[in-house]
């Protein structure tokens, strides 16, 4: 008796129920291949430049900065920096919600294709330099085992960041933003977040600790420390 | 601010938040842990190659993303229908690429089902599970495609009509034609055997 004469042609839901129990699996070699895959050993660039869903929240707790370049690097504009700039606008709520659907949509950088993303920026200041019309400043000097991860961002926003060499957390962003240009999505804080004015070497600046946490229901609340 | 500017904000902070989260190393590794099996299913159907070449495809998808991972923007959620995007077109480049299926494989009906299958999956159904199987390989990439989607990843109707862009009601007629276009095959199958 051969097989082929065992398998009497199935009906519709005999189908069906046959395509379902095609399950193949990979091998165990494969298993152990993708155990030596490239992003596993790739920690040590990562542990600067991208932080984990725990770990972001701490490093971006300790490390926003804004900086409004054209109100700041003249005295004029220093002191206005410091009497009247608020470098966050703070929102009149600790509590939101947004519609976790809604966070599918891909978010746009404008100089994406030559500098990549906010994520993962990849243009040199000099290049970055050259595509805007106002001053970017950046860190004259960079605390040791920190370096320039690259810049991004568009015509009224630039965006870079300083990434640790041996840490697997935590990273320094800057955005620059000119004077007199609102920007279309202003930095948020939370209605009672702590910003406390600082002073970055002649600059003046705002600190605070905390971040936006969206649970699964959609409901985004702020935290000022570690969420979990 | 209005209630637009703020919403905007706050999307804005959540998607950097979400995304830059997925860059991390241990972040791809659970992304990749939670969705290589469902790739892997996904690339052996849509290819029906050899298992070797659905475990290169796999692997390749993976590598691809994580070099891409500064180009990706959204979700997790997101992440996975971007994983398959990338891995459909390995798997339709590979398939071009192959002027023969490797037939010999493709009869191990071993390799085509869990390694621990139920025990009532008896000799008869391993049989014509085998059947099946020689038959999808006769289809059009696309229309393998939503079969592959629909019973070995388990998608319900709308979830492929949303992912491949079409009406859910192409999608039932489709899979319900082919299904029967499969049966009428199957005969024929059969007919030559006997002959």
């Amino acid at each position: 008796m051969n097989n082929q004469k065992l398998s009497s042609v199935p009906d519709e839901n005999k189908m069906e129920e046959l395509l379902a129990r095609i399950q193949p699996v990979p091998s165990e070699a494969f298993r152990q291949q993708m155990t030596q895959a490239s992003w596993r050993g790739d920690r040590r660039r990562q542990g600067g430049s991208i932080i984990g869903s725990v770990r972001t929240k701490l490093a971006l707790a300790g490390m926003l900065l804004l900086l409004a370049a054209a109100a700041i690097f003249t005295p004029p504009g220093r002191a206005l920096a410091q009497s009247v700039l608020q470098f966050f606008t703070r929102a009149e709520s600790d509590t939101f919600y947004v519609e976790p659907s809604d966070l599918t949509v891909e978010e746009t950088t404008p100089f994406l294709v030559e500098c990549g993303s906010w994520i993962a920026p990849t243009c040199s200041m000099q290049q970055i330099r050259s595509k805007v019309d106002f001053e970017i400043k950046e860190l004259g000097v960079l605390p040791e085992g920190m370096y320039f991860g690259g810049a991004t961002g568009g015509s009224d926003n630039v965006g870079f960041a300083y990434l640790y060499e041996d840490r697997l957390a935590g990273q320094l962003s800057v955005s620059v933003e000119p004077k007199g240009r609102p920007s279309p999505y202003p930095w948020l804080v939370a209605s009672s977040a702590v910003v406390e004015q600082v002073q970055i070497g002649d600059l003046p600046g705002e600190y605070y600790t905390g971040t936006l946490f969206q649970d699964e229901h959609g409901n985004v609340t702020w935290q000022p420390n570690d969420p979990r | 601010l209005t209630e637009n500017t703020s919403l905007g904000s706050i999307k804005r902070w959540l998607l950097r938040e979400k995304a830059r989260s997925l860059q991390n190393s241990d972040t791809f590794t659970r992304l990749y842990e939670e969705t290589h099996l469902t790739v892997f299913r996904y690339v052996y159907g849509l290819s029906a190659g050899s298992r070797q070449e659905a475990e290169d495809l796999t692997a390749e998808t993976y590598t691809r993303a994580w070099k891409q991972r500064g180009r990706f923007h959204g979700d997790e959620q997101a992440a996975f229908g971007w994983l398959l995007r990338i891995a459909r077109n390995l798997a339709i480049d590979a398939s071009r690429r192959r002027k023969v299926r490797d037939v010999d494989e493709n009869s191990n009906i071993e390799l085509l089902l869990d390694s621990h299958p139920a025990p009532e999956v008896d000799v008869i159904a391993r049989e014509q599970i085998a059947t099946l199987w020689n038959l999808l390989g006769s289809l059009s990439s696309d229309i393998r495609e939503i079969l592959v989607l629909r019973y070995m990843l388990g998608w319900q109707v709308r979830q492929i009509a949303r992912y491949l862009g079409v009406n859910e009601n192409t999608i039932s007629v489709t899979i319900r034609r082919t299904l029967k276009s499969l049966q009428q095959e199957w005969v024929h199958s059969q007919e030559k055997f006997d002959e």
